[in-house]
């Protein structure tokens, strides 16, 4: 029992209360604090361009449909996201390793938070300016102001320093516990960051060495296929880098919410391993219908693809299994008795519960995706933005939700109330309500056709598009739904933020208990150099060949545009 | 790992892959693969200086065969409307001469990505008579939703 | 006892628990079958 050190109350319950010292505390809350600030923004610019869309307003010609997309796409999962891993990981790292972090880690903690955020500013600036308004998967050759690209630059090194930050952290624990498997919490952290650092050097790549010397008029041209598939190296691995700490939740936190254990202390390790093998080396299905590419490389990552699901069937059995043995543990008998056993009243598992389901067609949706063919009839559709919606924007973020509503207070030191909790079950039926009319009606309106990134459009009157823009009005009721969750998050975050009572006791940060019986893992699995190595060489079989014959069979490049 | 673990494991990963069996049976044994095309073009702002794109268009090359050649660019094509008999199976080659745009005809398998100095190429047969929408599909600018064209599929 | 055996006997004690998991992810399972083969479906009716 290496993870934590058990207390028990007088039920022989494990007790997992914490408190931060006061300097780390304000670091992490720092970070959560930007996340809440880019959730808001960013869900406002979603709202507008809902209503945009369906035909309910039309903006004022100082604000465009594609600027706010732009808002919405940057703030909400470029933005959100990183801040808010950051500051959740940040958190476990120091309740699993040492309690503490040494004042070195939290410096290196609060420059990567200082960049992320300047950076952050920069970037939001120029799209408000409409200097900016190339989404954020910013291709080429449409050319933001060289500033806003600098100021992605800085997210994205921003957040490697709080990685290594992390790392070292991780690395003082290895060396002071010699022999010991790590805490699986700090374990997952850090395969989560070998994946975002790995995946993130790609983009960078691209970003600083053929979009900022262009885009500030150095070199005249750009590759444009290029810095897609850079972009899309990027792309997928990003895709994991927010679930993965979503996963982390449901392995480790939700156990001990559950009243359950951690069933092995090896599987979860396994997960995460073949999760940062096949997160990278699987791009090109984004790229599925593009010229530039060989099939046969396409269809290689599609292969690749196809492995990247398996980790994703290993959690499905382990997370309902964790929930099974709890249920039966108090008393659930027959076949699904065990369900109602389970924490129903609690937001910290109801809402990630709802997430896992909303995980179910989403991931149903990313093997059709990647389906090769399939891919065609669904690219560039809206069946892809349901895709994401219901994915990072439903199944990843109401786990954040959950989250924020036990790690808010113990930051704060401020009672979660039976009322919060209240209002926060109440928010996640909104949430689900709004995304089942939004994103999973996206999906049909997709495979009928309707294109995702487009404003309010009815194509000359045609009868398809004028169906389309029918599934619309459905959508915008779900978008508008979506609105009024946020608010009404924003409200419970306010409150714990600033009012809700301070605690006396300490707050519960819920760590799981591995089983007794779990064997320790084997230590290959800690021999992280092997796994980067792998990792490094799947993506060079995936993707060195590809590359090469973009670069060689060179397309003369593109000169700048700014077509918006 | 307990036995139904490795049981359910066992099914989930031999449904994927029965899925790649099967598009790589349609991919290798029926040719059928995503729009592809490895030939690249001159520099893209100059691609109206040179065939095929300095005469974009519609040319008849067999029996019920046609080839479209179409230029896009914000926020059009050239041609924008394109007339065959029912039954048509048309090649397109398309490409772009400024930024990365898409041409997509709904309820089809035809949905390329348009990216300066490629060309993309892909072949759809018409079974139904009907006016069908094709579209820019990938974010271009601010007309980008006004970019579309037809294709009118008649009944003979 | 062994930590071997313990492990060995402690998984089988645990499959008769888990036939709740084991249904509900068959469930998932066909779920995704369905899904991908509509979209199969749709797209072998198309060209």
């Amino acid at each position: 029992m290496s993870d934590i050190a058990v207390e028990k109350d007088e039920h022989g319950n494990v007790l997992t209360d914490f408190d931060f010292e006061k300097k780390d505390a304000n670091m992490m809350m720092a970070y959560i604090w930007f996340g809440i600030i880019a959730i808001f923004l960013g869900g406002l610019a979603g709202l507008l361009q809902i209503m945009q869309r369906s035909g309910w307003i039309t903006l004022p010609n100082w604000l465009t449909y594609y600027q706010l997309l732009t808002a919405h796409g940057v703030l909400l999962v470029l933005v959100f996201t990183t801040f808010f891993i950051m500051g959740y990981l940040f958190s476990g790292i120091t309740r699993t390793l040492d309690g503490r972090l040494t004042p070195s880690v939290r410096t290196l903690g609060w420059i990567g938070f200082y960049l992320m955020a300047i950076g952050t500013i920069i970037a939001t600036i120029l799209i408000l300016a409409n200097e900016g308004t190339v989404l954020y998967t910013f291709y080429t050759p449409m050319q933001a102001s060289p500033w806003f690209y600098v100021g992605l630059a800085m997210l994205i090194v921003g957040s490697w320093i709080s990685s290594a930050g992390m790392f070292i952290a991780y690395i003082r624990w290895r060396k002071n516990n010699k022999g010991q498997p790590s805490p699986l919490f700090a374990y997952m952290t850090v395969a989560t960051l070998i994946l975002w650092i790995h995946a993130s050097l790609a983009v960078a790549v691209s970003v600083v060495f053929l979009i900022i010397p262009w885009a500030f008029g150095w070199v005249p041209r750009v590759d444009v296929t290029l810095t897609r598939t850079l972009f899309w190296y990027f792309g997928h691995a990003l895709v994991y880098f927010w679930l993965l700490p979503a996963y982390i939740y449901w392995y480790v936190n939700i156990p001990q919410i559950v009243g359950g254990k951690i069933f092995s202390n090896s599987l979860p390790r396994l997960t995460f391993i073949l999760l940062i093998l096949f997160s990278v080396p699987v791009g090109l299905h984004h790229q599925l219908t593009e010229p530039g590419v060989e099939s046969f490389w396409k269809f290689l990552q599609v292969v690749l693809t196809m492995m990247v699901v398996v980790p994703s069937l290993i959690t499905a059995f382990s997370i309902i299994a964790t929930f099974e043995l709890a249920g039966r543990s108090r008393g659930g008998k027959g076949l699904f008795g065990w369900l109602t056993k389970l924490p129903w009243k609690d937001a910290r598992f109801i809402t990630a519960f709802v997430g896992m389901i909303f995980f179910i067609p989403g991931g149903a949706g990313g093997i059709i995706n990647s389906s090769y063919q399939l891919n065609q009839m669904v690219h560039n559709t809206w069946f892809i933005t349901g895709h994401f919606h219901i994915t990072v924007g439903s199944a990843v973020i109401l786990t954040f939700f959950a989250v924020s509503y036990w790690l808010i207070p113990v930051l704060t030191k401020r009672v979660f109330t039976k009322q919060l909790n209240r209002l926060a079950i109440i928010q996640t039926i909104l949430w689900s309500i709004g995304m089942i009319l939004m994103a999973i009606i996206m999906h049909f309106a997709g495979l009928k056709g309707a294109p995702r990134r487009t404003a309010h459009s009815t194509y000359g009157d045609h009868e398809l598009a004028l169906s389309w823009l029918s599934y619309g009005q459905v959508i915008g009721v779900g978008g508008v739904i979506l609105f009024i969750a946020i608010v009404l998050l924003l409200y419970i975050w306010i409150k714990l933020l600033f009012f809700a009572p301070k605690s006396e006791k300490t707050i519960e940060y819920p760590i799981g208990v591995i089983r007794e019986k779990a064997e320790d893992p084997p230590p290959i699995l800690e021999r992280w150099s092997v796994w980067i190595g792998v990792s490094i060489a799947l993506s060079v079989i995936a993707y060195a060949v590809p590359i090469y014959q973009i670069v060689v069979n060179n397309d003369p490049g593109a000169l700048p545009f700014r077509s918006w | 790992m307990p036995k139904l673990e490795k049981i359910w494991l066992a099914i989930g990963s031999g449904s994927l892959v029965l899925f790649l069996i099967i598009t790589g049976v349609m991919a290798v044994g029926m040719g059928l693969n995503p729009p592809d095309g490895m030939q690249t073009t001159i520099e893209p702002d100059k691609v109206e200086a040179q065939a095929p794109f300095d005469n974009p268009g519609l040319e008849q090359i067999g029996p019920n065969e046609y080839k479209a050649t179409i230029l896009s660019f914000v926020f059009g094509y050239d041609p924008n409307t394109i007339t065959v008999p029912v039954g048509s199976t048309v090649h397109f080659e398309v490409t772009t001469k400024d930024v990365v745009h898409g041409f997509h005809i709904p309820g089809t398998p035809t949905n390329l990505m348009l990216v300066p100095g490629h060309v993309a190429e892909y072949s759809q047969t018409f079974h139904e008579p009907g006016e069908y929408l094709f579209l820019c599909h990938e974010y271009c600018g601010i007309g980008h939703e006004v970019m579309y064209g037809k294709i009118v599929v008649e009944d003979v | 006892m062994g930590k071997q055996t313990d492990e060995k006997s402690s998984a089988e004690q645990y499959d008769e628990r888990l036939k709740g998991t084991f249904v509900t992810v068959i469930f998932i399972g066909v779920f995704i079958m369905l899904s991908w083969f509509g979209i199969f479906y749709y797209y072998i009716t198309t060209f």
